[in-house]
């Protein structure tokens, strides 16, 4: 288990950020038949853990990439604050990927350092700020190794402390438990979602789990494929901290079959 | 994953295995010129030979001749990483160039360049500059292709990642594309250590009028031959000494742990 942490600053800001997504529209080509997504209206606020589910190829990871300012819009916005997205900000809106990308060649703290680092911070500022960060996410004793030797717990674990050093209004997580065999990912996706939870740190995550995207879940917005559209967005009004016991309820089962009628491929385009 | 801990058989069976063989080949070598069985103008007493060393290595001549010799394989594979390094970056950086100059640097990398080394010596002569610039060539190819396929194979997820944290143009540059193809340049360096030194002491011996290669192919002319294998000797104890040390300066901290 890890130690107890404090309340990180985002908790503590004054100002309530809101990350808004305005009637957003992606196109891949331009003479696509339909787009990845369309009609695409959210709005999240800070300190929201945000759950997005919903079929392959309904547009997720689109939609999470034009979030965090890596997609153009073929239409409509995202906008941070009222400001419009344009561009990856990493300290609006950082990255964790399912695959963790860390740079096998450099040591954990450099892989955590980097993100400060190309947001232009001082070397030896931004290596105590890594150090900081891995302890947060317990991995204090691992900041001289390698990537190749740690576990992919602790890899995944180091890709979340590296989003997390550039203290960003929200955290996107594509898939982060997705290549975790099913005991690491329930034991690591509980503890991480927990500690995100008590830091107040506003998450949209990605999964398809349906037991995941519930239990972390202040909100869970459900998409439909052909073409990728928000079909529903359900409160999760279990509160915090949130024990095990939760996914025996009746309260979980209903939303679990719920969840699961909605993500069901209704068309045959759909299950293509 | 974890990586393996195990770093594949033992250091000391390797390096028992290795002096094994250097006894197989000494002991094949002391039972031919035993028996009689192999010429000694094909293969000479053992013990002539390593007195011949002994004997060279007193003389001031052999020590000069190592010394160019020496200075040739650095001065040409120092040219070649410079210009290999560059040229691969160059390339790399646009697909379409990649695509046209690719093939060029593969043929170059398996041409037998030997066979335009009287080309060399037409345009610089037959002193240090055809054996650099000869040795440069043939260690140019294998740095500049491998540094321009290591560029330009980097995988997306690194790029990815330098996009979503901001990196600049040049940040990626330096902190990713040339981490992630560090292997392969690396790979590509090792190579042209190699050439630069085959391609030195075969240049010396094909025109030169210094060097541990000319004097080798001269003892070799006046059959000489003790002379010659004890000069052979003394490139093998140079050339191998090159190359552990530029195997140390080029080795990847963290070769073994990558994936």
């Amino acid at each position: 288990m890890l130690p107890n942490r404090t309340v990180r600053e985002t908790k503590e800001t004054k100002m309530i950020s809101h990350l808004n997504v305005e009637n957003l529209e992606i196109r891949y080509n331009v003479n696509a038949a339909e787009p990845a997504i369309t009609g695409v209206n959210l709005e999240i606020k800070q300190g929201e853990f945000v759950t997005v589910i919903g079929p392959s190829g309904c547009g997720k990871s689109t939609l999470l990439h034009a979030m965090g300012g890596m997609l153009s819009p073929s239409s409509g916005g995202i906008y941070l604050d009222g400001i419009e997205m344009a561009r990856p900000d990493p300290r609006q809106a950082a990255f964790v990927f399912q695959d963790y990308s860390l740079f096998p060649w450099k040591k954990v703290v450099d892989n955590v350092a980097m993100g400060l680092r190309f947001a232009g911070e001082d070397k030896k500022v931004a290596l105590e700020k890594a150090r900081a960060e891995l302890g947060f996410v317990g991995l204090a004793d691992k900041a001289d190794k390698y990537p190749g030797e740690l576990s992919g717990g602790m890899q995944q674990r180091v890709a979340v402390a590296r989003a997390l050093a550039l203290k960003p209004k929200f955290l996107l997580m594509d898939e982060p438990f997705g290549a975790l065999d099913e005991q690491t990912r329930r034991s690591l996706g509980q503890e991480l979602t927990q500690i995100l939870h008590d830091a107040g740190q506003s998450v949209v995550l990605i999964t398809h789990s349906l037991e995941e995207a519930i239990f972390w879940a202040d909100r869970i917005v459900v998409m439909k494929a052909g073409p990728g559209e928000i079909s529903k967005e359900i409160v999760v009004d279990e509160p915090w901290p949130r024990s095990l016991e939760f996914m025996t309820t009746a309260r979980f089962d209903d939303l679990r079959a719920e969840l699961f009628h909605r993500i069901q491929p209704t068309t045959a385009s759909e299950a293509k | 994953m974890r990586p393996s801990t195990s770093a594949g058989p033992r250091r000391t069976i390797v390096w028992s295995l290795r002096i094994l063989f250097v006894v197989v080949v000494f002991g094949g070598w002391i039972l031919a010129n035993a028996t009689g069985s192999i010429s000694p103008i094909i293969l000479p007493q053992l013990g002539a030979v390593l007195s011949e060393s002994i004997e060279l290595l007193r003389e001031s001549e052999v020590w000069a001749a190592a010394g160019i010799t020496v200075f040739e394989m650095i001065a040409g594979f120092g040219i070649a990483a410079v210009a290999g390094l560059l040229v691969g970056f160059v390339l790399s950086r646009k697909p379409l160039r990649s695509a046209i100059f690719e093939k060029l640097l593969a043929w170059g990398y398996i041409f037998p360049i030997s066979l335009v080394y009287p080309l060399f010596l037409i345009w610089a002569g037959v002193g240090l500059p055809s054996k650099i610039l000869f040795a440069a060539a043939s260690a140019f190819f294998p740095i500049a292709y491998n540094t321009m396929k290591g560029l330009s194979a980097v995988p997306v997820r690194y790029l990815k990642v330098g996009q979503a944290f901001g990196a600049s143009a040049q940040a990626t540059d330096w902190h990713i594309r040339a981490g992630a193809s560090r292997p392969m340049i690396l790979s590509g360096l090792r190579l042209g250590v190699s050439m630069a030194t085959v391609s030195v002491v075969l240049a010396e011996m094909l025109g030169a009028n210094a060097g541990l290669g000319f004097m080798a192919q001269q003892a070799s002319s006046q059959f000489q031959i003790p002379k010659a294998y004890a000069v052979v000797l003394i490139l093998v104890v140079i050339t191998s000494l090159l190359l552990w040390l530029m195997e140390t300066l080029l080795r990847d901290p963290n070769e073994k742990l990558k994936k």
